[in-house]
């Protein structure tokens, strides 16, 4: 944890263990899940703001670096003293310095996803959650790193030098919800990550050899319902299927028929990993849409 | 007599809280919580007056997710007239799932 998100806020022990490991495992009841979540929310928003403002000025002493040297050079010419490079050469460890906080914010970072759509949607589904059964939690908050690699490959180069795409799996997060009518809501998302990094010549005159990164977000979320019920039957269609971004099926769990709803979404971005994420009022309507499919017997006898 | 304000998004239910009043716009019985406004959720909703943050705010939310996706207990005439047939009317339905039945385990228990 990093000194500024560290004395600006007092976090809980176990915040401060999720924010070390950068996972979340175990049992928890609603409001204390709430409250961890809500602290890695404010981290995560505090040690963004943070990295940016390191990187922001990390750019600015090299530019200022790089104007000095320039004027450094222009000044030995005419002058024909070097004190002039003092200024870039002093520029470079302060720029190092905060290229050092830079990093240490980016290795702490939390994907966005927890806190754009799982936080939320926690948020709306409060209500129908059993409090007296403690929610099941697995997240893992890192994001793409080494350890998720799953392959790099050479793509066919086309007008480029090189092209390499390394993708990253990351299943990060199951939360199983009891709800106050004995069904069991089961909520997953992974993401792969696709990284594309393109090697080519550019420039008119030097025809430098550059280089440029793209990155590629796919989600999944599924959404289950684990009827509490062994004789629930189901109909599809009154879940109202987008067949371009869904898929429905059933699934055999606990003795039960559960019915699980899979939604799609691919965020692109430049350079850094996409921020966006899933909206949480879509995986929230997957699962009122499951809760649509169920075929109330009870309620046709009565 | 207990408060009969709903809450809930999937399971929608009562809120069963002792009556502390009465909606003077439906007569529906409310608690403390849901009686803040002088009027139920639903009824200061009707006149634009609520908003997610206040109490009995959830009726926002719950009425923006109905909007979208439908009520949780929303029936179609399909779903009635498989309910009215014997049990064993449903697998047809059933099948039409996708990729059909799968053994699947979200977590390890």
């Amino acid at each position: 944890m990093t000194r500024a998100t560290r004395t600006a806020f007092e976090f809980s022990p176990e915040a401060q263990a999720a924010i070390q490991a950068r996972s979340i495992s175990g049992s928890f009841e609603l409001r204390k899940l709430q409250k961890l979540l809500g602290e890695l929310s404010h981290f995560d928003e505090v040690n963004q703001r943070a990295a940016d403002r390191a990187k922001k000025r990390m750019i600015a002493v090299i530019v200022i670096a790089f104007a000095g040297l320039f004027i450094a050079v222009a000044a030995a010419a005419i002058f024909e003293e070097p004190v002039a490079f003092l200024l870039p050469a002093a520029a470079v460890p302060v720029a190092i310095y905060f290229g050092r906080i830079w990093s240490r914010h980016k290795k702490s970072d939390l994907i966005d996803d927890f806190r754009l759509c799982l936080r939320p949607g926690l948020k709306d589904l409060a209500a129908d959650l059993d409090p007296e059964t403690k929610i099941r939690v697995r997240l893992d908050l890192a994001g793409p790193v080494d350890r998720k690699k799953a392959g790099q490959r050479d793509l066919p180069p086309g007008r480029y030098m090189k092209l390499t795409e390394t993708t990253f799996q990351d299943p990060w997060c199951e939360v199983r919800l009891p709800l106050v009518d004995g069904n069991t809501a089961v909520l997953e998302f992974d993401t792969t990550w696709k990284k594309l990094e393109r090697k080519y010549r550019g420039g008119r005159r030097n025809n430098k050899i550059k280089y440029k990164t793209k990155w590629r977000k796919e989600c999944r979320a599924a959404a289950t319902l684990v009827p509490a019920s062994v004789s629930t039957a189901w109909n599809q269609s009154a879940l109202r299927l987008d067949a371009n971004n869904e898929r429905a099926r059933l699934v055999e769990k606990e003795g039960a028929t559960a019915a699980r709803l899979e939604r799609f979404w691919v965020f692109k971005g430049a350079s850094d990993p996409p921020t966006a994420a899933p909206p949480s009022r879509e995986v929230v309507g997957m699962l009122l849409r499951l809760y649509s499919a169920i075929e109330r017997r009870t309620e046709a006898a009565s | 007599m207990s408060c009969q304000a709903k809450i809930g998004l999937l399971v929608l239910r009562p809120c069963g809280e002792p009556v502390a009043a009465i909606c003077p716009g439906c007569g529906l019985p409310l608690c403390a919580t849901h009686g803040i406004g002088g009027q139920c959720p639903d009824c200061r909703l009707a006149t634009g007056n609520l908003d997610e943050d206040d109490p009995g705010g959830d009726a926002v939310t719950r009425h923006q997710y109905y909007r979208q996706f439908g009520a949780a207990g929303y029936f179609t005439p399909q779903d009635r007239a498989s309910l009215r047939s014997d049990s064993s009317a449903a697998a047809p339905a059933a099948d039409a799932f996708a990729s059909g039945l799968s053994d699947y385990d979200p977590f390890e228990t």
